[in-house]
């Protein structure tokens, strides 16, 4: 049976590559001119099949098949065109007229726009919605999803892009997976070194991307293509202007941050044989935020400039095969400073660069052949300067050591100049300046080739897409270093980022697209499968692949070209289900190794010249390689609809998302003993405390004193061995998966015609829940036993070890749109009322069973005072037992409730002791539910077309920003509003075009 | 007619009739009934600004106030017998105009201690640059203010959370401290005690380094010397409290006997007393660290990951409470039976807390005649802090060989100033 299909299939392609083609030719122009539009995109989306006309506006599309067709037109500063189109001969004199773009139109939209024909979820917000929020960091973009909250612009703090996820406080890195790409160059930071932070692992910074020349940014919030790899929550394409524009001039302006730029597309001309020399687009910007207009020294600059260069070559052997070359490089220089704040000690700054060069080539080869549709290989790099040099003045009123060796053993410290290169230095008193700098240049390459096949069946479209990619990662930074290190009052190890090995990713993927319709509907299935490779040479995590399958489907009922009259103008459905794995960076795999320093021994301070001795056990954490460590991954099913009821378009999406094997960074604890001298062993020592000389064994740590007189013999000197744990770090993956789930929708009323205003009510549900079931220790360091002598006790909990190991919350958030535009006078206005209607949030703490892991206790000063009572009633205080524990010189876990309550009743010291690994809560409320009663803000933006050549914007955010409260129903207080809206913010912004 | 019209129009004017105050009754009451004593003057201050308003009390224990609308802090002290002291507070006074209130302020007695804080040197001091500050030097002083030889072996060192008197404090409740009703102070991350025995002869002094037992005037002159063989120096890197900054090798002319000793259960390296604004106490305790130690008396209100320990305020020798003048949003740590005011104090310029001398006894003393020196000019009034109304100068006195004895009504507003300079010095 198999076999049959299959044969039947191979008749059908083997048909329809003999079968006979056509070609299409026409004209593209300006509807009002009628002049020719240079360099406009022509695009055959059925069978992905592409010209660009040329300076007289004219293209070729060859071989191409016969039947229905999409013929799709686009060109910088006009609206996209597309038409359906019947092709069963040669077509000759296709004319196009396309609309300049501007708000001369009636239908200008500033609104994040659904692609209702698309099988995932999908948002694309162009230049006129980009003009009409004053964007400084493309991650304000975030605003125009649906539900999505205003966020005051503002270089000052790292900007990321969080699709479907929270803040910071949850688990599973949600700043991590999302993938930024600015004209396909992935914007990562797999090789920094700054990644990992105690808020989770996040992904790049958009700070250092120009906002200024995007022509449009799509927003892939639903399960994407399997092309996209190395992301887990979104993907987020940044389009640059390319092609012929006017001298465009932007000059923005509010309270923190001002902004220049200068753009132009430039022909560069043709040839005697009229050949086009390509275009060229340049483009400079200047963005200077300031945190505090006050105190205006704390700043981040952005200084870029952009060269994008493309050609078409139509010509010779390449006139039935175009092939079309874009080239691009950026660079940016820029970053944090505050060398010059007046109110900081004239000596001392931080400068943290934020510079970047980015190139990209692309090769995108029409070949049209009946086997091939279209052939692309691009590749990207980007190499980046992080480097933060910070100047410091210290004062010392005594000698005082620092710490720089990365062996294992006891030393003491020695002056710089009697040994530069002693793990422990000594500092005699006095002042010091010096420059600590961490030398950060992670560099990212990437190779892609894909390849696709598009035909039509009949009526069936098939799309076929294959594709490899190669991506590399490496850091060439120095890491972090002193200036000076006889200067240096800090301890601190170098840790050379290029040692760190080279880290390749190779991946592969197959995607299967067909379109059948079915009667008059049509169903389009899209299913497709990645293979992601991890390459580290010399490496014991070695080679380590995974499989991330896709699957979309959109089923459309009816579509708008055959539903003029009816009521019911379009009606889709989609539905997908998707994994996708976020690779690990740098900082996971080889995070930068910290080191445990004792003080083992202090002498006394010699009280003619302060002369001191410290002596130290330095122990270095090696790098645990986790043969477990698996790749974090999303799961995500999704099914949403798009209706179009008589010109009120609804879309609604839902999705659930689970994350899988989530980054953390665990801690385990190991055994660990040191022989430890007090200061007062010197006390009765004849040598006289100015002559004396400290040296310690290596190995013992035993401390011996010496005369530098010779008059006296040396002595050494007593001590004691102290037993302790030290810690461990390992990147880990959480045992249970992150759920988020939510509801989307986008409701654009009818245009009220006689006051031209458009109505939208969006807005987004969204849901989180987490119980961690990794079991984690907790070693209290800062304890001692009652007999003074290190803590000896490491517990096991379960969860996590603190006293929730988990939290839920859910947001419902909506914003209502109002926009008048007045096409005659060329002026926009909006109104955008945001509210959040339900912000709630609980913290949990369950085993995997829903079992609660805490006791409610009666009275807050007896933690063994357990009553039945549940901790959710939010009503009393709980306590946290580790489930077992070890002792110091026994690895047997025990139970350590037991023996606790043993402890209570024999020995109340033990009792003491144990009871410190106990957790509890502090507040009555701690896992009450809370819900903060509902906020709102609202923007108001108005843009205003001066002709041709100015356009101004005007932009005044959460302008009724008051002294209101909200209300808490856990803490049953009120709290002020301004901590959840942004502050009052107003902003102008002026374009100009000649 | 032209009045008449005025007249009328002024009756007519709405915010006339509106009244823009309140009277105000405040009661001294003890456990919780009437304490009906004479002749004591209640404070009354305006929670935000500086405005302050006294009224002597009437036979019954009660003073009338007149007030605008605002909310209100009230204190009241007096001195029952050589030894006692009634002191009390109630920050919460809420007043609305045209509604007449009555509040009542709780009285609580408590013994006058022969061991006193003299002095508190915390905020460190400006560099000779004049420009950067330096903070890595501290001390306190103990002050025997009796004729008798002190004991000050089971003297421990304690300061209660929040650290700065501005930070919010999850003790306090509808204005009151919520441990103000169960006879504890709370202790943050660790308490000092000495380690050996400790004397004070009558009208004298130690010193406590608290930080750097060094001298800081070598690389800052502005600074003090802390290194001198008879100081105490709170030094115990084994505890955990060994950042080197802070306690770096002590001088070598202390013995080691003079090393205080602690039982870290809080976080860090070092103690973290306030240098803006601490709520400083001394307490007297035998084997204060085994009750250090024990979990059962831990409190964690403040924080469900580092307890506080939870000190009888019987224990409690002496406390002062200091607010910062950073901030107008100070609030007490020390309930009204250790110190029923503040001082205010700003840090970095080389300024202590020093303790105003009770004029009236010193001046009691026969010896003392023609050995006071007057004219004291260490105050701090010129920068808007404050100075020792007695206006004796004590260590110039001390050192014409008068005799000091320092006020003591467990009320910081009372018996402490802004010194311009630590005393040490």
């Amino acid at each position: 049976m198999k076999r049959t299909i299959f044969s039947a299939l191979l008749a059908v392609i083997a048909i329809q590559m003999t079968a006979q083609t056509f070609s299409i030719s026409g004209t593209v122009l300006d509807k009002v001119t009628g002049k020719p539009i240079e360099f406009a995109t022509i695009a055959l989306t059925k069978t992905e099949q592409w010209a660009v006309a040329d300076a007289d506006g004219k293209f070729t599309i060859q071989n191409v098949q016969k039947g229905t067709n999409e013929i799709s037109v686009s060109c910088l500063g006009y609206v996209p065109d597309t038409k359906e189109i019947n092709i069963s001969k040669d077509i000759l004199s296709y004319k196009i007229f396309l609309k300049e773009d501007n708000l001369a139109l009636e239908s200008v939209v500033i609104t994040a726009q659904a692609d209702d024909d698309n099988a995932t979820t999908k948002h694309t917000i162009d230049k006129a919605a980009l003009n009409h929020i004053q964007m400084m960091n493309v991650a304000d973009v975030s605003s125009l999803l649906p539900g999505g909250a205003t966020v005051n612009p503002s270089l000052i703090t790292e900007q990321r892009f969080n699709i479907r996820a929270g803040g910071t406080t949850e688990h599973g890195n949600p700043f991590l997976g999302t993938a930024v790409e600015v004209d396909g160059v992935r914007i990562s930071n797999s090789a920094s070194f700054d990644a990992a932070s105690s808020s989770g692992i996040k992904g790049a910074t958009t700070n250092n991307i120009s906002s200024t020349n995007v022509e449009s940014i799509e927003i892939i919030t639903g399960v994407p293509s399997v092309e996209y790899g190395d992301m887990t929550s979104g993907v987020v394409k940044i389009n640059t202007q390319k092609g012929v524009t006017p001298y465009t001039l932007t000059f923005s302006t509010n309270p923190n941050t001002k902004q220049a730029s200068a753009s132009k597309g430039f022909s560069l001309g043709r040839s005697k044989s009229g050949r086009s020399h390509g275009f060229l687009n340049a483009g400079l910007e200047y963005a200077k935020s300031i945190k505090d207009p006050r105190s205006p020294y704390l700043s981040y600059d952005r200084k870029q400039i952009s060269l994008t260069y493309s050609n078409l070559f139509s010509h010779g052997v390449l006139a039935e095969l175009p092939l079309r070359f874009n080239i691009g490089l950026t660079g940016n220089i820029g970053g944090m400073n505050t060398s010059s704040d007046p109110d900081q000690y004239l000596d001392s700054y931080e400068k943290n660069r934020d510079n970047v060069l980015r190139g990209n080539f692309s090769l995108n080869w029409l070949l049209s052949k009946k086997w091939i549709t279209n052939a692309e290989l691009s590749g990207s790099f980007s190499y980046g300067d992080r480097r933060a040099e910070v100047k410091k003045y210290n004062s010392k009123s005594a000698w005082t050591p620092v710490i720089h060796g990365r062996e294992e053993g006891y030393f003491v410290g020695n002056l710089y100049e009697d040994n530069p290169d002693a793990p422990v230095l000594i500092l005699p008193s006095g002042h010091y300046n010096y420059v600590m700098v961490t030398d950060d240049k992670p560099f990212n390459g990437s190779l892609k080739f894909k390849a696709n096949w598009a035909r039509q069946f009949g009526k069936i479209n098939n799309r076929v897409k294959i594709g490899a990619d190669w991506n590399s990662s490496k850091n060439f930074g120095a890491g972090q270093y002193s200036c000076d290190l006889a200067s240096t009052t800090e301890s601190y190890r170098e840790y050379r980022y290029r040692d760190v090995p080279c880290m390749h990713n190779v991946s592969v993927y197959l995607e299967e697209n067909i379109t059948i319709p079915i009667g008059k509907t049509r169903l389009n299935l899209i299913a497709g499968l990645r293979n992601d490779n991890t390459l580290i040479n010399g490496s014991e995590y070695g080679t380590v692949s995974g499989l991330s399958p896709r699957f979309n489907i959109l089923y459309t009922v009816f579509s708008p070209k055959d539903r003029y009259r009816n009521t019911v103008k379009a009606l889709s459905f989609r539905a997908s289900w998707g994994e996708a794995s976020k690779l690990p960076s740098n900082s996971i795999l080889y995070p930068v190794p910290t080191y445990y320093d004792r003080s083992v021994f202090t002498s006394t301070s010699a009280i003619e010249d302060g002369r001191a001795f410290y002596a130290y056990h330095i122990r270095p954490h090696t790098i645990e390689y986790n043969s477990n460590l698996r790749w974090q991954k999303n799961r995500t099913a999704e099914i949403g609809m798009d209706i179009n009821i008589d010109g009120y378009r609804i879309s609604l999406s839902g999705y659930y998302t689970q994350t899988l094997n989530s980054y953390i960074m665990d801690t385990t604890y190991e055994e660990f003993s040191y022989n430890y001298t007090s200061t007062s062993a010197v006390e009765g020592l004849e040598i006289p405390a100015s002559d004396r000389n400290f040296s310690v064994d290596r190995n013992t740590g035993i401390v011996t004193v010496s005369d530098r007189t010779g008059a006296h013999q040396p002595v050494t000197l007593p001590y004691t061995t102290r037993d302790s744990f030290i810690s461990k770090t390992v990147a880990d993956n959480s045992i249970s998966p992150i759920t988020r789930y939510g509801i989307e929708w986008t409701v654009d009323f009818k245009r009220i015609q006689p006051i031209n205003t458009t109505i939208r009510w969006d807005g987004s549900f969204y849901g989180y829940r987490y119980v961690s079931s990794n079991v984690e220790e907790k070693y209290t360091s800062n304890y001692l036993m009652s007999d003074g002598s290190p803590y000896r006790y490491v517990g096991f909990f379960f969860g996590d070890n603190e006293v929730s190991n988990g939290s839920e919350r859910r947001r419902l958030n909506t914003n209502i749109t109002i926009t008048t535009h007045i096409p005659k006078v060329r002026l926009i206005l909006s109104m955008r009322l945001e509210a959040c209607l339900l912000s709630y949030s609980r913290y949990l703490s369950e085993r995997t069973d829903g079992t609660p892991r805490n006791f409610v206790i009666s009275d807050k000063d007896n933690i063994l005072s357990f009553t039945d009572a549940s901790i959710y009633d939010g009503d009393a205080y709980s306590v946290l037992f580790p489930d077992t524990y070890i002792e110091f010189g026994d690895p047997t876990p025990r139970n350590y409730l037991a023996d606790l309550l043993e402890a209570k009743n024999s020995d109340p010291n033990r009792y003491n002791d144990l009871s410190k690994l106990v957790q509890q809560t502090n507040l009555i409320y701690y896992y009450g539910k809370d819900y903060i009663s509902p906020y709102f803000s609202a923007n108001f933006s108005v843009t205003k077309e001066i002709g041709n050549i100015a356009s101004i914007s005007f932009f005044a955010n959460n302008f009724f920003n008051n002294s209101g409260k909200v209300y808490s129903s856990k803490t049953k207080t009120y709290s002020s509003v301004s901590a959840y809206i942004p502050l009052f913010y107003y902003g102008l912004s002026l374009r100009l075009k000649f | 007619m032209i009045m008449a019209s005025a007249l009328f129009a002024v009756s007519c004017d709405p915010n006339l009739n509106t009244p823009k105050t309140a009277e105000v009754t405040i009661r001294l009451t003890e456990a919780d009934t009437p304490l009906e004593k004479a002749d004591v003057t209640i404070t009354v201050k305006d929670n935000n600004s500086s405005a302050s308003y006294d009224s002597k009390t009437d036979a019954e224990g009660t003073a009338k106030f007149i007030l605008p609308s605002g909310l209100y802090s009230a204190s009241a002290s007096y001195r029952e017998n050589t030894t006692t002291v009634y002191n009390g507070f109630n920050s919460n006074i809420s007043v609305s105009a045209g509604t007449d209130a009555s509040f009542e302020i709780e009285m609580k007695s408590s013994k006058v201690s022969q061991i006193i804080i003299k002095e508190l040197y915390i905020g460190g001091c400006l560099q000779d640059d004049g420009i950067k500050t330096f903070g890595y030097d501290g001390y306190v002083i103990l002050y025997n203010n009796t004729d008798i030889t002190a004991d000050a072996s089971d003297v421990c060192f304690a300061f209660a959370t929040p650290f700065n008197s501005n930070s919010s404090s999850k003790y306090m409740v509808n204005g009151r401290l919520s441990y103000e009703s169960e006879g504890w102070i709370p202790a943050g991350y660790a308490i000092w005690w000495f380690t050996s025995a400790v004397e004070i002869p009558p009208y004298s002094q130690i010193v406590i380094a608290m930080k750097g037992a060094v001298d800081h005037t070598q690389i800052h002159s502005n600074s003090v010397d802390l290194s001198k063989g008879e100081y105490y120096c709170m030094y115990d890197p084994e505890s955990g409290f060994n950042n080197t900054t802070i306690y770096p090798a002590p001088s070598a002319a202390i013995p080691s006997s003079h090393y205080l000793k602690t039982y870290r259960y809080g976080l860090g390296s070092a103690w973290p007393y306030s240098q803006i604004s601490p709520a400083f106490y001394i307490l007297k305790q035998t084997n204060i660290g085994e009750f250090t130690k024990n979990t059962e008396n831990y409190d964690y209100t403040e924080n469900q990951n580092l307890p506080n320990v939870k000190v009888p305020v019987e224990w409690i020798l002496d406390g002062v409470e200091v607010y910062t003048t950073t901030s107008d949003k100070n609030h007490k740590r020390l309930t009204s039976e250790i110190d029923n005011g503040y001082v205010m104090f700003t840090k970095a310029l080389g300024y202590s807390v020093y303790r105003n001398v009770d004029q009236e006894a010193t001046e009691a003393i026969e010896s003392n005649k023609e050995k006071l020196i007057y004219n004291y000019s260490m105050g701090t009034v010129d920068v808007e802090g404050s100075t020792d109304p007695s206006g004796i100068d004590a260590e110039a006195s001390i050192k014409n060989g008068a005799i000091i004895i320092y006020k003591d009504t467990n009320n910081s507003t009372n018996d402490f100033h802004q010194r311009r300079q630590a005393s040490i010095k």
